[in-house]
Order: structure tokens, then sequence, then C-alpha cells
């Protein structure tokens, strides 16, 4: 029997399953299926296998390659990451956004979590918007697509509600157009460090590790992955980790007692369900494995008894986030902390960066957020945004909202291009350059 | 002759200070000037509290003055004794004899020392310090419906002392009556020192008949309503530090100084009572704010003890109720973005527990924790949180 080498066993492979499908077309090339042998075409980056010694499992030591040099590099494509690469871009300098997933939005899109709370505060008869800048321009954006998203306005009384699939298409069209370098299904693992300053990351891919060399980096993983990784002090946290739902085909009008239909969004017939869950530690894979198995088990259980429900029969499941309801896990301890009681008696923050709508606990006021609170104490060139930013034990229930996520990310990506065009430090830049440059990008800061 | 009544000058200054202390003056001033300023105040709240306070500084001297001159507190000191002389001015021609009019005051004064005794001083509130206070004290936002009723008593006394001038002072108020019975009391041991028994008269006998029936009556009826089923249960929510509500009622002289100490304005008059004993007495309303752990100042600013004086530690010891979260409506069991009462709690007496059986959380107040402080109330988005006095919990 003629020895097949691997390319032509292949081949053969190819024919003989063509033949049996019946096709009749005759191919002149010998490639199917829009599947091609190719050689070469991605370098491994994975490096030589890990061993074992003395039954301990070893990772040789290894140059990594680095896949990109940059000078501002955004780590988390969630809300904060997305507005930060945007506003770093817009200043003017090289950026890098890597993102674990294939979409952008994080929590806002993949999480489900669909509701923009904390634009507005009340005002006499109408409410006012705080939340502006590039955050705002996002929902303009997605507002002006059709089924876009419900309740955005100026002014209205309800908060603005989003479609995750138009939310994920004008955050990359907005990427795309401002030139921001996009570097999706990578997960960000480690930091490179040179001495207590930050000048790049390590991430794992299908191509193995790889490194991004940046000038200023970005930690807006919302769990704070990377300021972890280079030392930089930080709070663990326990919270609620839940797992959206949708529900489609679900009649109009005032559900049930008993029943949880969630909120509306701008699909007719379809509703978000939030869900709390169970209180857990949001780094333990365990936990996370059971949280997805358990949640998903729930949302099962609690459509059964939606179906149940006479003039509900035909409601049905129509997706569950493919991210889990993480609310909190590490907080930055920064040069400030936003606090509660500094909030609510309304403290000026010389370095206000950003001023964000009320929330539950906030007694219907405004709330600033400090610059302080994006800086580690002592790790340079790195910067926090999103939900891990310094906030105590109350106010990361506010840090973590969507639209305090964008006012966070605004201000790390303007700061961050400001220190590298600038040539200094996160933490020693001008403060009012950075205030001047926030309010040229539209963000109001009170 | 004047129009003024005579030693007006001094008691003119004397209702300048206290209107200007009651506007002006930190609230604490008034805590030592108001009850040291009223033997009778003092006398009932240290017998009927078992605790005397720094104010006996101002006190005691001022007893001792009005037993070494009698009346000595209504004519130098009294400004309701000022004002309704005034009233007697814009009436020389009247008939000031009220010899056949009852000595109320006496018999007011005497149930509510007798009270006292049974830890119950039935007419405090008579006092008209406390009346004058109420009605004169600093401008406060909740406090009106206090301070108009106050103002409308105040008002009454003065119609009726235009009508029958002095009778309040001669025959009803108890804080001048008291001293009549110190008085009186004084001269019997004046009496039966220098002269030999059988001299004691009439009047004597009256005194002690007056005085055993006012205060063994007082104290029976105290002792019984003290003693009474279910009356020590708070059926209202009082300010921390408040004695049980069998004693409040009484206790509390209605000088509206806790509700005007209050920083968060949640100290305000009640309207309405569960029983009409307790009408315009301190209730707390947590619409708006909560009882603050930095602040101990309604206890601090209490004439009588009613509310007790204690240090901060102690009065964020003080259970004023107990937080309870509906059954329906809260945002958590419908999966809804909140943990506002939790949050804010203080105490953190709001604990969350997840059931594994419904997949969802829920927001618990530790009985134990908890002190009712309000502070979840206001914040809670759908409203759905109460504070249940500690009575009813």
């Amino acid at each position: 029997m003629k020895h097949l080498n691997r390319r032509d066993f292949i081949r053969a492979l190819g024919f003989t399953s063509l033949a049996a499908g019946g096709m009749g077309r005759v191919l002149a090339d010998p490639i199917h299926e829009g599947s091609q042998v190719v050689e070469g075409i991605t370098a491994s980056a994975r490096g030589a296998a890990a061993f074992l010694e003395d039954g301990k499992v070893i990772q040789p030591r290894r140059e990594v390659p680095v896949f990109r040099d940059t000078d501002v590099l955004v780590v988390g494509g969630g809300t904060a990451g997305v507005v930060a690469a945007l506003a770093a871009r817009r200043a003017g300098v090289n950026t890098t956004l890597v993102e674990r997933y294939g979409c952008f939005g994080g929590l806002w899109t993949a999480g489900l979590v669909l509701i923009v709370l904390c634009t507005h505060v009340p005002g006499e008869g109408k409410r006012t918007k705080m939340v502006q800048g590039i955050g705002d321009e996002i929902l303009a954006r997605i507002h002006s697509q059709k089924h876009g998203a419900i309740n955005y306005s100026a002014d209205g009384p309800h908060d603005a509600t989003t479609d995750p699939e138009v939310t994920k298409y004008v955050l990359a069209r907005m990427l795309r157009e401002e030139g921001v370098d996009i570097v999706l299904h990578s997960w960000v693992t480690n930091a490179i460090l040179d001495g207590d300053a930050v000048r790049g990351v390590l991430f794992e891919s299908k191509a193995g590790c790889m490194a991004i060399r940046a000038k200023v980096v970005i930690d807006a993983t919302g769990d704070g992955d990377v300021f972890d990784a280079a030392g930089a002090e930080s709070i663990p946290h326990v919270h609620r980790i839940g797992l959206v739902h949708r529900l489609g085909n679900v009649p109009e009008g005032n559900s049930p007692e008993g029943l949880n239909l969630g909120g509306a969004t701008p699909i007719p017939g379809v509703r978000w369900v939030n869900m709390q869950g169970p209180q857990g530690d949001c780094l333990d894979v365990p936990t996370l494995t059971n949280c997805e198995l358990d949640g998903r088990e729930a949302i099962w259980n609690k459509l059964k008894q939606i179906q149940e429900t006479p003039g509900y029969e035909n409601v049905f499941l129509l997706d569950v986030a493919s991210q889990l309801g993480v609310r909190a896990s590490r907080t930055l301890v920064g040069t400030q902390e936003l606090r509660l009681e500094e909030t609510l008696e309304q403290k000026a923050y010389a370095d206000v960066i950003g001023v964000g709508g009320t929330y539950s606990f906030l007694k219907n006021l405004p709330c600033a957020i400090p610059y302080g609170s994006l800086v580690p104490v002592r790790v340079d060139n790195l910067l926090a945004s999103g939900r891990c930013v310094a906030a105590d034990n109350t106010m990361l229930n506010y840090t973590r909202l969507i639209a305090p996520c964008m006012l966070t990310g605004q201000a790390a990506g303007a700061a961050a291009a400001l220190a590298v065009q600038e040539n200094c430090t996160p933490r020693n830049v001008d403060v009012a350059k950075l205030q001047g440059l926030l309010k040229a990008q539209g963000a109001y800061l009170g | 002759m004047s129009f003024f009544p005579p030693r007006s000058g001094f008691r003119l200054a004397m209702l300048v200070f206290l209107a200007t202390g009651a506007l002006f003056l930190p609230p604490v001033v008034l805590r030592y000037v108001l009850p040291g300023l009223s033997p009778f105040l003092f006398v009932c709240t240290v017998v009927a509290t078992r605790n005397i306070g720094l104010s006996a500084l101002l006190s005691l001297p001022m007893l001792a003055f009005v037993v070494w001159r009698r009346r000595g507190f209504c004519h130098h000191i009294c400004p309701v004794g000022w004002l309704v002389e005034l009233c007697a001015k814009a009436r020389t021609t009247a008939n000031c004899d009220y010899g056949r009019v009852p000595l109320i005051g006496q018999w007011a004064a005497l149930l509510t020392m007798g009270g006292a005794v049974a830890t119950l001083p039935l007419f405090l509130l008579l006092d008209p310090l406390a009346l004058f206070t109420g009605a004169v004290g600093g401008a406060h936002v909740p406090l009106w419906v206090l301070r108009l009723a106050c103002a409308g008593g105040l008002a009454v006394l003065l119609v009726l002392s235009v009508a029958f001038p002095l009778l309040w002072c001669k025959r009803l108020c108890p804080l001048g009556a008291m001293q009549d019975l110190l008085a009186e009391l004084n001269g019997l041991f004046a009496r039966r020192l220098s002269e030999s028994p059988c001299e004691s008269g009439e009047g004597d006998l009256g005194l002690a008949r007056r005085a055993f029936l006012g205060l063994g009556g007082g104290m029976a009826v105290s002792a019984l309503a003290v003693r009474a089923p279910g009356a020590a249960a708070a059926t209202c929510l009082r300010p921390p530090g408040a004695i049980d509500d069998a004693r409040f009622a009484t206790l509390c002289v209605r000088c509206g100084n806790c509700v005007r100490s209050c920083p968060s304005e949640i100290i305000r008059p009640d309207v309405q009572p569960p029983g009409l004993a307790g009408l315009l007495a301190p209730t707390l309303s947590f619409e708006a704010n909560y009882c603050l752990e930095t602040c101990n100042a309604c206890g601090q600013n209490c004439p009588t003890g009613a509310i007790a004086g204690l240090t901060l530690a102690a009065k964020n010891a003080c259970r004023i109720g107990l937080a309870r979260i509906a059954e329906t409506g809260c945002l958590l069991a419908v999966e809804k973005e909140c943990s506002a009462c939790a949050a804010i709690c203080p105490r953190g007496a709001i604990i969350e527990e997840f059931s594994a059986e419904t997949y969802t959380a829920m927001v618990r107040v530790d009985a134990e924790t908890c002190n009712g402080c309000g502070a979840c109330v206001a914040v809670c988005p759908p409203r759905v949180i109460s504070v249940v006095p500690a009575g009813q919990a």
C-alpha cells in the first residue's frame, strides 16, 4: 500500500466525504468547506512544554515574544476599557486594547446588564444629565440605531436601556474609526515590571503566551488583574455573583404577582432579567464554575414557573449571559478612595475627573470622582479604571455601574495619553491639564 | 405708679436671656438653665429618675433661695409670673381675693411629687417654665405644632390672668404652690423649734392633711399606672435613652429641647399618639434622616431625664426600635440591583442571605445588632423598611 503523507491523507479524506455526500460538483482545487491546509501561518509563542521535576510542574524559562509595542495599553474591553481606549487615542497616542472575549462591552453586553444607571440627577421636574463626554456619545450612537436604546434622553425620568448587540457593534465601530489597535481573544495574565514601574503585560492566547510593551497600562479588567500582578495593594471583596438572561415573547402589561419578568429592552417582547445570586469570591475558579452552573439551572427553573403561568406559556429563554455577573472582587488602594461620607457631604475634589449621576444610597446627590482613586499608591505607569478603582465597600456599588465606568474609563485614557505626551508617570500628570483635556473631550466635571 | 410691676427689670432681663439663649446659645445651655431655674422640675425629676445631674449646681442654691424667700422665684425670676403680673396691671380694679378657690396648684404639686416617688411625676408639664420654653424656644421646622400648643397654653394662661388677675400664680401654678409648701414647712419647723407644740394651728393640720393625701395619692396612682400591664412597652418610637413609655409621657414636659437639638430633625412632637397621655411628646420619624451615630444631643438637652443624658457610646448602645423589612417590595427580592440598606447600616445589622432553593438573595435584619437608628428607612428606594418600637418588635 502506498504510503500517504499527511497532506495526501487529508486530501483523500476530502474526496471520500464529498463522494459520500453525493455532491455532483467537481472542484478544481482540493480545498473543501473553506478549510485549507497551510503551513506556518502562526508562529507559536507557546514555548517548550512544562515538565515535571520531583513531581512538581515546572515551566521552562524562556524569552517571551513581544506581540506589540504601544504607548497606551488598555487591558479589558468592557465599558471602562473601551472608553479609556477611545479617550487615549483621541488624545493622540498609539493605543492598544486587549480583550479576553470576542466582543466589547463586557458586563454591559456579554453580561447582559442592559440598564445604564447613574447618568442623571433629579432636578426640578426634570432630571439633569451628569454623564457626558465619550460615554454619552456612545449612548447617543447606540440610540441612533434602530432598536438600539430605550429611555435615552437628556432629561427623561428613566435610565436608558440598550440592546447588547447594537452596543457591541457601536463600540467596535467607534474603536475602529479612531484607529485603536484591537487585540481580541487574548487574556492578560501578568504584568511586566521594572522595579515599581509597569512596562507592559503578558497575555495568553491560542498562540501561547506573548508580551505587549507599553508606556502606560490601564487596568480595565474589572478584577484589577494587572495591578494585582504588578504588586499594587488592593482590597479583596466578596459580592453577589449573578447570571443575567433575556426572555422572549413576553406579553405586554404588568407581570403577575411573584413572577419576575425583569425589565424592558429595546426589542419588543424581549425583557432582561437580572439575577442577584450567591455571595462569593469572584477570583475563585470553583466558585465561578458553580455560579455558572447553578445560575443556569435556576434560570431554567424560573422559566418553567413562568411558562406554567396562564398567558405566559409562550415565553422562551432568548439567551443567558456569556459572562458571569461579577459585581466586585478587588478594589485598588489608590492615592485617594471614593468614600460614601465624602460623597454625601459633597466634598469638592481638586482633582475631580468626572461627575456621575445619583444612585440609590446617594440621596439624589451627584457623585464626583477624584483622579486619586485611579492611581496606585506605589506602582508607576499604571492606572485603574472601571469596577476596580479605589472605593469603599459602599461606593464600589456605585463605581461598578456602567455610567461611572464610563467616567473612570475616560479619565484613565486621557491621563495615560497625557503621561505619554508629557513623558511623565500618570501620578505626576498635571491635573489642570488633565481636566482641560477631559473638558475638551466633552466631560462634565461639575 | 409705673405700668410695669415691681422687679420688672430683673425678670425682663431673665426673659430676654431665656429667649436669646434658646435662639442663639448652644442648646446644651438650656439643659442646665431650664431645670436649674425651676425648683419644681428639679425636685420632681431628681426624685423620679433617681438621678442628679450637673444642673444641681444651679438648682440647689435656687431651692435654698425659695426656702429662704417665700415665692422668691415668682417675684424675681419667673418670666411667666412677670407676664401674669403685667396682665394684672391692666386690671387694677379687679378683685384678687381667691380665698375660696381651692389650692389646685398645691394639690398638683403634691400629687406630682408623690408620683415622682413612684417614678411617675404626674403633672410635671404644668411647670410654667416648660410651657414658656416650648413657646419661645428656638425656631425649628418640626417644632411648630409644639410651639403652637405651648404658645396657645401661654395665651390661655394670660387671658385667664386678665380675667382673674394673679389667679394662676396664687392658686394654679404648681411651681408657685411648691414654694408655698416649702415656706409653710419652713414656718412649721421654725415654730416647732421656738414655740410649744400646742401653738401649731389649723393651717399646719391642713398642710399635713394635704401633704398626706396629695403625696400618698400621687404615689398610689403612679405606682398603679407604672405597674399596669403593658404600660412600659414602647408603642411609639422615642429618642434613644428614653425612659420606658409608662413614665415617658409624664416625665417629658414638652419643652421641645430634644426636637431643637436634633441635627437630623428626626424628633418631632407626636400629634397622633396612641394614647392622649403621649400628646406632643417627642417621637421619631425616619422619613428623611436617621439617628446619627455621632450624636447624643437629645438626651444631653433633656431637662427632666425623660431622655437620659447618655455618653455617645451608651446612646449608640440604646435600642430605639427594630428595623423591619416588608416581605414584598424589596428590590433585591425581584433581582433588582440594590443593597442600599445593607450598605448604609452603620452597625452592619442588615445581612444578605441567599436561598439556594429559590436562588434569590434577601436582606434580613439582625435583631441583636440593629438598634433602630433608622438609617435604612430613607435610603430604601421602594421605602419598604420601617422601624417598629421595641415593644412591637
